[in-house]
């Protein structure tokens, strides 16, 4: 049985204007790719500030290797890597000081690493560059270098491919599929576009309005519905009682 | 993991080049006086010289009280409410590094900051001194009255860190410091009965250094009110900082 690598229980978020997550339950194993689909505002993003320690639950727990990122912080996220909405760049320093910043954090990550992530993301050429002269779809590939930096057991991604071009987004999504079938690394990936989580992920699930109205794998969620938007767009019609 | 995180907050602020501008800024200004000093006594045949003997103390007044707290709220605001806004926080945050580290580290950065500026102080003046006749039993006095005043920079530091949770606006975070700080001096002055309890009312603790043997005992109670300042402002900004959501 493959290793659990995320557990979320009941995880229940809400902000003052009632919006948030709501009552998040699912669970990911080794080299599972699972895409969060909904609406702008549903509750993704919420879910993946929860996951990786940035916003505190109101209820629930998250788990992850086993580990409660409320009890075991530091332990939970030694092999998490994350993007969270924009990047988190420091605008002043060079692509390359901005990762090297990032591996101080752990004890394994040489310069070479460091080398290896920047060509992995194609901006070997520019790692001295000041990050503040980056385009969006560059200072997007600085995110994922800094969240694949560690070589995490678990990636979290929010809007992955937001500012890239065609090209980089069937990199990034090649770069994401290689990761989970050659070291098994679990994937928590969120987006709007339905297109992208069906050419990308194994798993998925339908968050609307703070709810988590579906978790299904790929092949399940298509087997009746000829496109992953015919399968979201008859999630919510189930919600709202046949009406849409 | 403490000290790597305090060594990437103190990397962060290096970088940042206008800490490197004001300190030698703080160079040109000691160097500046006390060209003006040493002007000064040869027109007038040694006759006004206004002690540049003791322009270590003289510096550290108005540097300990007015430029050094300035560069204390400026750090503090670049690695809080700034970090916040443009969202480089999540950077640390989501590292396998816990908020207490985190606070902690940038809190020591603060005060290495502060550090460096007040020993540079101390070693450009004395440089001064000696060149103009000062003696190496001044300086070592000097010395003790600088490390002296390491303890309310301590505090200070920690002032402006608190400050700086309670808001997300650097600019407003500097404003309210200054305003803060300049009213507890003001309090001080106006209300004399109330300098002993402020820690601001301990700016000026190298003062007690100078021509006298140092007072243990009298110090003893205000380094305990001077950590017990310490203590609340801590535990308060680390909680507003450990609580807020991101």
């Amino acid at each position: 049985m493959a290793e659990k690598v995320l557990e979320l229980e009941n995880v229940t978020k809400l902000y003052k204007n009632g919006r948030g997550a709501s009552k998040i339950s699912f669970s990911l194993e080794q080299g599972d790719v699972l895409g969060l689909l909904g609406p702008n505002g549903s509750g993704k993003t919420t879910t993946m500030k929860v996951v990786v320690g940035l916003c505190h639950a109101d209820s629930g727990s998250v788990r992850i290797f086993g580990h409660d990122i409320e009890m075991e912080y530091e332990v939970a996220m030694e092999r998490v890597g994350s993007l969270i909405e924009a990047p988190a760049l420091y605008d002043y320093l060079s692509a390359y000081n901005n990762l090297k910043l990032a591996a101080n954090n752990y004890t394994e990550i040489t310069s070479q690493d460091i080398e290896h992530v920047l060509e992995l993301v194609h901006l070997e050429k520019y790692r001295k560059d000041k990050v503040a002269r980056f385009s969006l779809g560059m200072k997007q590939r600085m995110g994922l270098a800094l969240a694949l930096i560690s070589s995490p057991g678990l990636v979290v991604l929010d809007e992955p491919v937001n500012g890239l071009d065609i090209e980089g987004i069937v990199e990034i999504r090649g770069i994401i599929k290689k990761m989970a079938e050659e070291n098994g690394t679990a994937f928590l990936i969120s987006s709007h576009m339905a297109a992208e989580i069906e050419k990308t992920c194994n798993k998925v699930a339908v968050i609307y309005e703070s709810e988590l109205l579906s978790f299904d794998t790929m092949e399940e969620a298509l087997r009746l519905n000829p496109t992953l938007e015919d399968y979201f767009l008859e999630k919510v019609r189930e919600k709202r009682g046949g009406m849409i | 993991m403490l000290v790597r995180t305090f060594k990437n907050e103190m990397f962060k602020l290096v970088s940042k080049k206008k800490y490197i501008v004001f300190l030698v800024i703080e160079i040109c200004i000691c160097a500046l006086v006390a060209l003006a000093q040493a002007a000064l006594s040869k027109l007038t045949g040694g006759v006004f010289r206004i002690g540049t003997f003791n322009m270590s103390m003289a510096m550290l007044t108005f540097f300990i009280n007015v430029y050094i707290p300035l560069m204390i709220f400026m750090a503090a605001g670049d690695l809080f409410p700034s970090e916040l806004i443009d969202g480089s926080i999540k950077a640390v945050l989501m590292r396998p590094v816990s908020r207490f580290k985190v606070y902690l580290g940038k809190v020591s950065a603060i005060v290495m900051i502060a550090l460096i500026y007040l020993f540079s102080l101390f070693m450009v003046t004395s440089i001064f001194e000696i060149a103009f006749g000062g003696g190496a039993f001044s300086i070592l006095e000097n010395l003790g009255a600088y490390m002296l005043d390491v303890v309310p920079l301590l505090i200070l530091v920690l002032f402006a860190a608190l400050i700086n949770q309670v808001t997300k606006s650097s600019t407003l975070a500097m404003f309210i410091s200054i305003i803060l700080y300049v009213l507890l001096i003001i309090i001080g002055i106006f209300i004399p009965q109330m300098s002993g309890l402020l820690f601001t009312g301990y700016s000026q603790w190298h003062n007690i250094w100078i021509g006298n043997m140092l007072p243990f005992g009298a110090m003893i109670s205000k380094i305990g009110l001077l950590v017990g300042y310490g203590i609340v402002f801590m535990c308060s900004g680390y909680y507003i900082f450990d609580k807020r959501d991101i």
